[in-house]
């Protein structure tokens, strides 16, 4: 190997590019040639700077909110989406749980970076006085997907916003872990003096929300009440489930002191099976 | 209809929005300020999320994202357009007359006195080269890509890149030789 043909290898050398043959003329070249050797190494010495100084960053969470938000605007436009099927969606395959959550973490981050999170922001969102739980868990659906309900904790842990509620709303507040969902918020609220519970799961590109109140006082009817049908179901079967307007089912169910309201783009069969699998003891 | 969209949704972002790094990356080292790499890399998605049925699967997704990037770059904030071949010949020339002089007692000096170079300045050194060469030097070496990724995505051949990057390293080591003149950490030969 000549200077010239040295010098032709020298950054393929820094980069290992070089075949075995290669790197032993080249080796012998440099040690017999101080100039060559000493361009070699200068070459060397600065990739490793650039390398060891200029290290890859990740992209900002905003700006993945922002391709998502974009990306999602000229469909979800069009409505909550479409309601897949349970097996289908059982039968998804967790990939990328990393990327899941952080265009998850980016979705909810997004929410936040455009409405400041004050509670009161949810008492203007649609609540209308009087109103059964039913329509009231819907209307708050729709705020959710607009943003006007902002989570106050959003976490990847159900404990951390579990720790939220704690003293909060005078009834226990369920976060169950709820299957292949990535994020869960939170918010607590205070309506015409009733303590109120909104929890929003991630789940893939759509949320879950989940609606929660004192059972007793919205037995009551104080100030939320039940219609009728939900009543009974809830008598005789501890469940009822309905469709909001746009089609998200609803499921009603009571645990415990507290009274809950679901709400999600799938069928009502399809989402109480997404409750009743995260709704057991243990599972929390 | 409903189920079409959320079908490109869903592949978009299973293919697409996984090299969202990398994108980021360069646009930062191209832009050399964060906002203008938000704005660009933004862009560059929603377009690509335009053209999602003009991107032909299984082919090399990250060097269509990258085009579609660069174009943009090229289009918006580029300042000047030079031709790669033609340029600053001299800085390589005045390296090359400093060659021969070196031991490797030299290059240890070297190195600590680039140690002692801040980050700032490493950047802004990668900022002050040629187009071409900062693409080469930012994907292969912050990047590291190999050179066969980033000849698919400059569209050149292997050789090209290689050289590039050779040249592209000799300038960069050009101009932090002289911040570490200006700064003191190197005598005046």
């Amino acid at each position: 190997m000549n200077c010239r043909e040295f010098s032709h290898c020298i950054t393929p050398a820094v980069d290992g590019r070089l075949s075995a043959e290669d790197q032993s003329s080249f080796q012998e070249h440099a040690r017999l040639c101080p100039p060559c050797r000493h361009d070699y190494e200068e070459e060397r010495s600065l990739a490793a700077l650039i390398r060891a100084r200029l290290r890859p960053v990740r992209v900002p969470a905003g700006v993945l909110a922002s391709i998502l938000a974009g990306t999602l605007e000229s469909d979800a436009l069009r409505g909550p989406g479409p309601a897949r099927g349970f097996t289908d969606f059982l039968r998804r395959p967790r990939a990328a749980p990393v990327l899941a959550f952080l265009l998850s973490f980016a979705a909810i981050v997004y929410i936040l970076s455009r409405h400041a999170p004050p509670p009161e922001g949810v008492e203007a969102a649609g609540f209308v006085p009087g109103s059964d739980i039913e329509h009231q868990s819907a209307s708050n659906y729709e705020a959710v997907l607009k943003g006007t309900i902002v989570p106050q904790v959003v976490s990847d842990r159900p404990e951390n916003v579990r720790n939220y509620f704690e003293g909060k709303t005078g009834f226990p507040v369920y976060i169950p872990a709820m299957k292949e969902c990535t994020l869960v918020g939170g918010i607590a609220n205070d309506y015409h003096g009733m303590r109120l519970a909104h929890v929003l799961y991630k789940h893939g590109l759509q949320f879950i929300y989940l609606y929660q109140a004192c059972r007793e006082s919205v037995m009551r009817g104080d100030t939320l009440h039940l219609s009728r049908t939900a009543k009974n179901d809830l008598e005789r079967t501890g469940w009822h489930c309905c469709t909001a307007p746009d089609g998200a089912a609803i499921v009603l169910w009571v645990r415990g002191r507290t009274i809950c309201a679901a709400v999600a783009p799938m069928d009502g069969a399809h989402l109480m099976a997404h409750i009743a699998e995260a709704d057991v003891p243990g599972a929390w | 209809m409903k189920t079409e969209a959320s079908e490109k949704q869903r592949s978009f972002e299973r293919e697409a929005l996984p090299h969202t790094d990398l994108l980021y990356n360069y646009a930062l080292r191209m832009t050399n300020n964060s906002a203008d790499a938000d704005d660009l890399v933004q862009e560059t998605y929603l377009k690509a999320y335009r053209f999602w049925d003009t991107y032909e699967q299984g082919t090399n997704i990250r060097a269509w994202l990258f085009r579609i990037l660069r174009n943009s770059y090229i289009n918006c904030y580029r300042k000047e357009v030079r031709e790669p071949d033609k340029v600053e010949y001299d800085d390589v020339k005045s390296l090359y007359t400093t060659r021969g002089e070196g031991t490797a007692g030299r290059n240890d000096l070297q190195e600590l006195m680039f140690g002692n170079l801040l980050d700032d300045e490493i950047t802004n050194a990668i900022a002050s080269l040629p187009d071409e060469f900062r693409t080469v030097v930012i994907l292969c070496d912050i990047e590291t890509l190999t050179y066969e990724e980033v000849a698919t995505f400059m569209e050149c051949p292997l050789g090209t890149v290689r050289s590039r990057l050779h040249r592209g390293r000799k300038l960069l080591r050009g101009r932090l030789t002289e911040y570490a003149r200006q700064r003191g950490l190197v005598q005046e030969q």
